[in-house]
């Protein structure tokens, strides 16, 4: 599978006044957050150690709303350039993708871990739009995690498809049918809310991962499972020889 | 004198404790984080005043409220929505449900939450 894909279908599966919707949709609950979280810090009420806890909490919601208008950038912009991809370590990336948010779990109360196996051979792929990808469904496993439960990063050798899956799985509600289906048949259609299971999300962040994906010449996939779900990206192994 | 009590219903965790935070002056305040848990919790102890977001994890607060209006000693709890859906709410009859204020939480004052919450529990102490 070469690197390029499919302008003309990742342009249809994202409407411009519907993806602005969606975009404002994500947006603003990390933006409300802030702005409650600042009027407390500026009402005097607070002890110092409150304070320090607040500002955390306001530069990790920062980040975290950051990734995502970092996100819709790179997807808007995804037709004029070409995503140079290389041969890549997935445990490195995952391993990368665990620093770069552990600080949120952590803040949360939550846990987040990559979960070691065999030799997992490189894969072809973009490092900056993979890790997107992988930051993207991991912070989205958090909304719907708990304080019992923890959040794992995976990867996993398909040999028989000669790819590697690499993703997040989570112990939280179902995953919505109308999600599910959506992933297998490709397109990422809106609305993506289940508002009897995993409600609050527009499905924007699985767009951008779809068209992430294609662009690197991978798949995305969801596997539904009795608790929780996982969700992948698919990479073809990378055939350069490992200079390591 | 023991304080009214609140049950609020919020899954940002975050969020809930800085409304928390406002409201404990004057109220003793419970948290759920879920539609679910907080059927069960007020099964336990019956609020004076539920303040509850529209969007949950789970089941979403219109469930909640569709469940309190079926049992008749818990339909005439006041209830305060939260939500960053104003504009999708607005078709909705909303006062059926308990309702008697709906807040956008894009655009709540600092001290709004405990300014109506004192309102609608009868406690308009300052």
């Amino acid at each position: 599978m070469n690197g390029g894909y499919d302008a003309q279908r990742a342009g249809a599966s994202l409407g411009v006044s519907e993806g602005v919707l969606a975009a404002a949709h994500e947006l603003k609950s990390p933006l409300a957050l802030i702005r409650q979280l600042s009027s407390e810090l500026s009402s005097g009420r607070l002890t110092d150690s409150q304070r320090q806890i607040i500002e955390h909490q306001i530069r990790l919601v920062s980040e975290r709303a950051l990734r995502l208008t970092t996100d819709l950038t790179k997807s808007a912009t995804l037709q004029a350039e070409l995503f140079a991809t290389e041969s890549l370590q997935p445990r490195m990336i995952v391993e990368e993708v665990r620093g770069e948010l552990t600080p949120l779990y952590e803040a949360h109360n939550r846990a987040l871990r990559s979960v070691r196996r065999a030799y997992v051979p490189p894969v072809i792929a973009n490092r900056d739009l993979l890790r997107r990808v992988l930051c993207n469904f991991a912070d989205n496993a958090l909304f719907y995690t708990t304080d019992d439960q923890v959040v794992e990063l995976f990867v996993q050798l398909q040999r028989e498809k000669g790819k590697v899956r690499i993703g997040v799985r989570d112990y939280g509600p179902p995953l919505a049918t109308v999600v599910w289906r959506s992933v297998r048949s490709g397109h990422a259609e809106q609305p993506l809310v289940s508002m009897a299971e995993r409600p609050a999300s527009s499905g924007l962040g699985l767009q951008i991962a779809m068209q992430f994906a294609a662009a690197m010449g991978g798949t995305i996939g969801a596997i539904r499972h009795k608790r929780g779900a996982s969700f992948y990206i698919e990479l073809p192994i990378s055939r350069q020889l490992s200079l390591l | 004198m023991s304080r009214p009590t609140i049950m609020l219903v919020e899954d940002d965790t975050w969020l809930a404790a800085s409304y928390k935070r406002q409201l404990v002056s004057d109220f003793e305040v419970i948290h759920s984080a879920s539609a679910q848990s907080a059927i069960d919790s007020i099964d336990e102890k019956k609020p004076d005043l539920i303040v509850v977001d529209y969007i949950l994890g789970g089941p979403n607060g219109m469930t909640l409220l569709h469940e309190l209006q079926s049992h008749e000693d818990l339909a005439s709890i006041p209830v305060i929505l939260l939500t960053n859906l104003g504009h999708a709410l607005s078709h909705i009859d909303l006062t059926a449900y308990g309702v008697c204020e709906v807040l956008d939480k894009a655009i709540l004052g600092p001290s709004e939450l405990l300014r109506v919450a004192r309102k609608y529990s009868g406690n308009s102490a300052v």
